[in-house]
């Protein structure tokens, strides 16, 4: 269980400022100075220290995938691409930070950008997030504003930040597709490879990260990567947004260590399953494109990368929907079928 | 597969569709260009292995109402 001091998005729930003033009363900002310095190999060993992994679904190594990025400059710059086009079915954990937290992105993209060398960073924003793109685009001028970002600022490492609107497209959540459709052609993927991090946004070198494992890098610089990893299991550490839908009593956003188990998971933050748990007929822990898991498997799994593989389904994005015994499961899954054919492709639609 | 899967949402179906659409899934599975054709087969995977007997009870349930000349009332009605 998470201790109230470990938590990294302060503001979850919009209760406090959400300007740049606010979140630099909860302490964002301090010492960034000092990271910049200390060096790029210096943030990615102590990111790969943390054994952050990617919050976006597949789970891969932040700080590996940032070490992809070529180490010696070539004259082509680097990007960084933040990927907030969050339209999993049942996530709803980015618009939170976007929201509310977005000094903690705007940080963690400075930082980030240090460690791979880059120095603009694309944050694209799903279509349908309107209010999430203002407070954003709000934050990113403040930051500038205050010289936090941007040429010659305070930080000594230059870095200018374009925040992106989609146009509220899913297949725009897969990384080839997202770079097509910021450089304004179709949003279909790419072939891979070449990877992004040979030939990303541009024919240049690009790394695609997800919101929240971009926003939770400073708060890991400030503590230290063995404090990340020192909350959950190996291979599986840190802290995790999880949002739960559907049959509980009280459906939530939260942030949790991760390796809680389910049932602990429900009763502490969900007020328990509707009807008590005779009545849980299934679970899709991580967002629509997972399969299921029946109930009396789900309730003693353990909620990480790791612990949901061994019950036959995967992390995800952690968004959690509950399907209790009055669901029609076979039309529940025709219904993300539906989904998965209006966002297909014209190459997939033989497959749908 | 969302038309296989509308049919078996009533029982409107074989047993062995149930297999073969299985089969389908396991085709598209790491086959696509991007992973989110996996996104399209993994929730028909899960629920085929995990709830086989829901499909088949549906499906008996859907043959059984039918009459002599194959009219179905609606399942709902009873």
């Amino acid at each position: 269980m998470l201790a109230d001091k470990d938590r990294i998005f302060t503001n979850l729930y919009g209760r406090g400022d959400w300007s740049l003033a606010g979140a630099r009363e909860r302490g964002a900002w301090v010492g960034t100075k000092e990271f910049i310095d200390a060096g790029r190999d210096w943030i990615t060993n102590e990111v790969k220290a943390s054994g952050l992994r990617g919050r976006g679904g597949a789970g891969f190594p932040t700080a590996l995938k940032w070490t992809f990025m070529p180490k010696v400059n070539d004259g082509r710059p680097h990007y960084l691409l933040v990927n907030a086009d969050e339209s999993e079915p049942g996530t709803c954990k980015d618009r939170e930070i976007l929201r509310h937290d977005p000094q903690h992105l705007i940080e963690g993209c400075l930082l980030a950008a240090r460690g791979m060398d880059a120095h603009l960073a694309f944050i694209y924003v799903r279509g349908e997030f309107i209010r999430e793109r203002q407070n954003l685009e709000r934050a990113v001028e403040e930051a500038y504003e205050a010289k936090l970002i941007g040429k010659d600022n305070i930080h000594g490492w230059d870095l200018d930040i374009i925040v992106h609107h989609g146009a509220g497209a899913y297949i725009c959540g897969e990384e080839t597709a997202l770079m097509e459709s910021l450089e304004g052609k179709k949003g279909q993927p790419r072939l891979k490879p070449p990877f992004p991090a040979g030939m990303g946004v541009y024919g240049n070198p690009t790394t695609v990260n997800n919101v929240e494992s971009i926003a939770v890098v400073p708060e890991i610089l400030r503590r230290s990567g063995a404090w990340f990893a020192s909350i959950g299991r190996a291979n599986n550490t840190g802290t995790k947004l999880m949002c739960v839908s559907g049959h509980v009593n009280t459906p939530a956003t939260f942030e949790e260590a991760m390796g809680i188990t389910f049932e602990e998971m429900i009763e502490k933050h969900c007020g328990g399953i509707r009807g008590g748990w005779d009545n849980l007929l299934a679970v899709i822990p991580g967002g629509a494109s997972v399969p299921c898991v029946p109930g009396e498997k789900i309730r003693h799994a353990v909620m990480d990368f790791d612990g949901l593989k061994e019950v036959g389904s995967s992390l995800g994005t952690a968004a959690v929907i509950v399907m209790d015994k009055q669901t029609d499961i076979i039309k529940a899954i025709w219904r993300l079928s539906a989904f998965y054919k209006h966002e297909s492709l014209w190459p997939m639609h033989a497959v749908s | 597969m969302m038309r296989v899967m509308a049919r078996m949402v009533e029982g409107r179906a074989q047993k062995r569709e149930i297999d073969m659409l299985f089969e389908v899934t396991k085709q598209i599975e790491g086959h696509t260009i991007c992973a989110l054709g996996d996104a399209a087969a993994w929730p028909i995977q899960g629920l085929i292995r995990n709830f086989r007997h829901v499909i088949e009870e549906r499906i008996d349930q859907y043959t059984y109402s039918s009459t002599s000349d194959g009219a179905v009332p609606s399942i709902a009605a009873e």
